[in-house]
């Protein structure tokens, strides 16, 4: 269904929505956009960059204490780009037998449209297409705006307000077009390690290891349990974000390092997010939001290098380079 | 919950700022939950009374630079049960071991070393000043015979936690690809770059750090950058020595 809203709409919806639900939101706080829970709608910011940190801030937060965390409520996710919606299936498939997570059924998705950035690369993995939300919000002219609800939760929380008018036959804009041809030899170019030995050293040779992709990776979930001796004599165990650049993430007992150069950990990396993660959820562990490459201080770019293993992503993305 | 006796511990300073014993005073609050579990025997900038050891726990702040520092940081070393270094004078050398480069005829006294380079040590707590928190977290993993560990990546990981934008990127200089984390990207999260006081990560690459440096600042200042608090390269190639 599509509902045509104004700016004071807009409003009221996200107003609607932090009535009902525990609601984050894309907001300006101290000079940096990130996702926050919304107190004002003053310094929303929906049609945002991507921030820096996604929504795995919020569901899966660092320095949590174990069994601590509310497996119940209710969380809306409002200004979400579309691949962060399809990193967010992903997410909720890795984590669907474990109480870590919320259930999608807890959790309200409201994406916006997204400007695509030179970064960006989310049609090479099928992560445009419109699909996944609740509600979707769109910038249309001036200040009107369009909400399209894909469920009968949006449907009933745009029916609470005034709506000008609705429509029942019309589709989003699309994001990016491209063909649903997603077949890539990625797979079996990234298992054969031995052949491609020169490649991953010289791309380890350009990397720190120092793991700022890992914490800005909406699909990077690997954590340790952390135990903390605290000064009033109280324990706890804490959930940490942990990152497979980290000595202590293969290092065994005996200082026996499974993954012990650069090397092995960024291969790993890619590895898991596209060879074992497909097999294990069907999907690859990358939806293109280009957030690695915006945070890597080596200036290392994970377009170059898929586009370096696979001639058909390669084709595309520096074909989408040229038409825009 | 104590089945323990307390521990007992012994604050020393050799030279340096003293900052770092500032620091484990600045919350009055934690010092005595620690107080708790810890009989403090020899502070000098925070009690009176100091006793010799033997202790269980030594802390050392600073560099030896006279004879008597030199014999009193052995006598620590014979009479502690555990040595902690603590601060980057101790743990690098600090801001006084610029002095090394310096031309030899410029300055009558010795070349500036780490405590590391003088007796053996058994736990770092880095940092330009350490953080209290940290020291008292390794503290009471000390009390209950836990060994304590130090973060393990480099501080970017916790400036993206941060949601800081990459000061590389902008054209600022920073050190923190190859700077052990632990610190919570402090300066980066007041705008300010990262100066390595925490030493070098594991892994940390000094040639590629200078080569994503080069366009920013030229190489004699980013060999000045990477060794305000002392010799990186040392203690890293130190650290990779000890670990084979």
């Amino acid at each position: 269904m599509k509902y045509d809203i104004n700016k004071h709409q807009l409003g009221k919806l996200v107003g609607t929505i932090t009535g009902k639900y525990q609601t984050f939101a894309p907001q300006e706080i101290g000079g940096k956009v990130v996702l926050a829970e919304v107190k004002t709608l003053s310094n929303l910011r929906l049609f945002s960059r991507p921030t820096v940190l996604p929504f795995k801030k919020i569901l899966f937060p660092d320095r949590v204490e174990f069994g601590k965390a509310d497996g119940t409520k209710s969380i809306a996710l409002v200004g979400l780009h579309v691949c962060d919606v399809h990193a967010l299936h992903i997410f909720l498939r890795q984590f669907v037998d474990s109480k870590l997570v919320l259930r999608r059924d807890n959790i309200l998705i409201v994406a916006s449209e997204c400007e695509p950035d030179i970064n960006c690369f989310c049609e090479v993995f099928g992560a445009n297409r419109l699909d996944g939300f609740d509600i979707y919000l769109q910038k249309e002219e001036g200040d009107k705006y369009s909400a399209y609800t894909n469920s009968q939760t949006g449907e009933d929380i745009l029916d609470e307000i005034d709506i000008i008018s609705a429509e029942e036959q019309s589709n989003p804009r699309p994001i990016k077009h491209d063909d649903d041809d997603f077949e890539y030899s990625l797979e079996d170019t990234i298992s054969r390690r031995a052949d491609f030995e020169d490649f991953w050293q010289r791309i380890a040779n350009n990397c720190f290891g120092c793991g700022a992709c890992t914490a800005v990776c909406p699909l990077c979930f690997c954590f340790r349990q952390e135990y903390k001796n605290n000064i009033d004599g109280s324990s706890k165990i804490c959930l940490k974000w942990d990152s497979c650049f980290a000595k202590g993430f293969s290092e065994i007992q005996n200082r026996n390092d499974l993954r012990p150069e650069n090397v092995d950990r960024i291969y790993n990396w890619y590895h898991h997010k596209f060879v074992r993660g497909k097999r294990e959820l069907g999907r690859f562990l990358c939806v293109g939001c280009g957030r690695c490459i915006v945070a890597c201080p080596a200036n290392l770019n994970i377009k170059n290098i898929l586009s370096a293993l696979d001639e058909k992503i390669e084709r595309r993305i520096n074909g989408g380079n040229k038409n825009s | 919950m104590k089945p323990y006796p307390k521990k007992t511990l012994g604050i020393y300073s050799l030279t340096c700022c003293e900052g770092c014993q500032f620091e484990i005073l600045k919350d009055y609050d934690d010092f005595s939950q620690l107080l708790k579990y810890y009989d403090v025997r020899n502070f000098r900038l925070g009690q009176e009374e100091n006793l010799p050891g033997p202790f269980d726990v030594s802390l050392v702040e600073g560099t030896p630079e006279s004879k008597e520092e030199y014999t009193l940081l052995r006598e620590i070393r014979k009479t502690s049960a555990i040595v902690i270094v603590i601060g980057s004078c101790a743990h690098l050398g600090g801001i006084q071991s610029e002095r090394n480069s310096l031309p030899k005829k410029m300055t009558l006294a010795k070349d500036v070393v780490s405590i590391p380079e003088v007796i053996n040590t058994d736990f770092i707590v880095p940092g330009c000043p350490i953080s209290h928190k940290e020291l008292f977290a390794f503290l009471m993993d000390i009390y209950w015979n836990k060994v304590p560990t130090l973060h393990d990546l480099a501080v970017c990981f916790e400036c993206r936690q941060n949601e800081n934008q990459c000061l590389l990127k902008e054209g600022k200089p920073c050190l923190g690809p190859i700077t052990r984390g632990g610190c919570d990207s402090i300066c980066v999260n007041g705008g300010e770059a990262c100066y390595g006081c925490r030493g070098a990560t594991d892994q940390a690459d000094f040639a590629k750090m200078k080569e994503i440096l080069k366009p920013i600042i030229s190489d004699e200042d980013s060999t000045n950058m990477m060794t305000i608090y002392g010799d990186y390269e040392c203690e890293w190639k130190r650290r990779t020595d000890e670990g084979k």
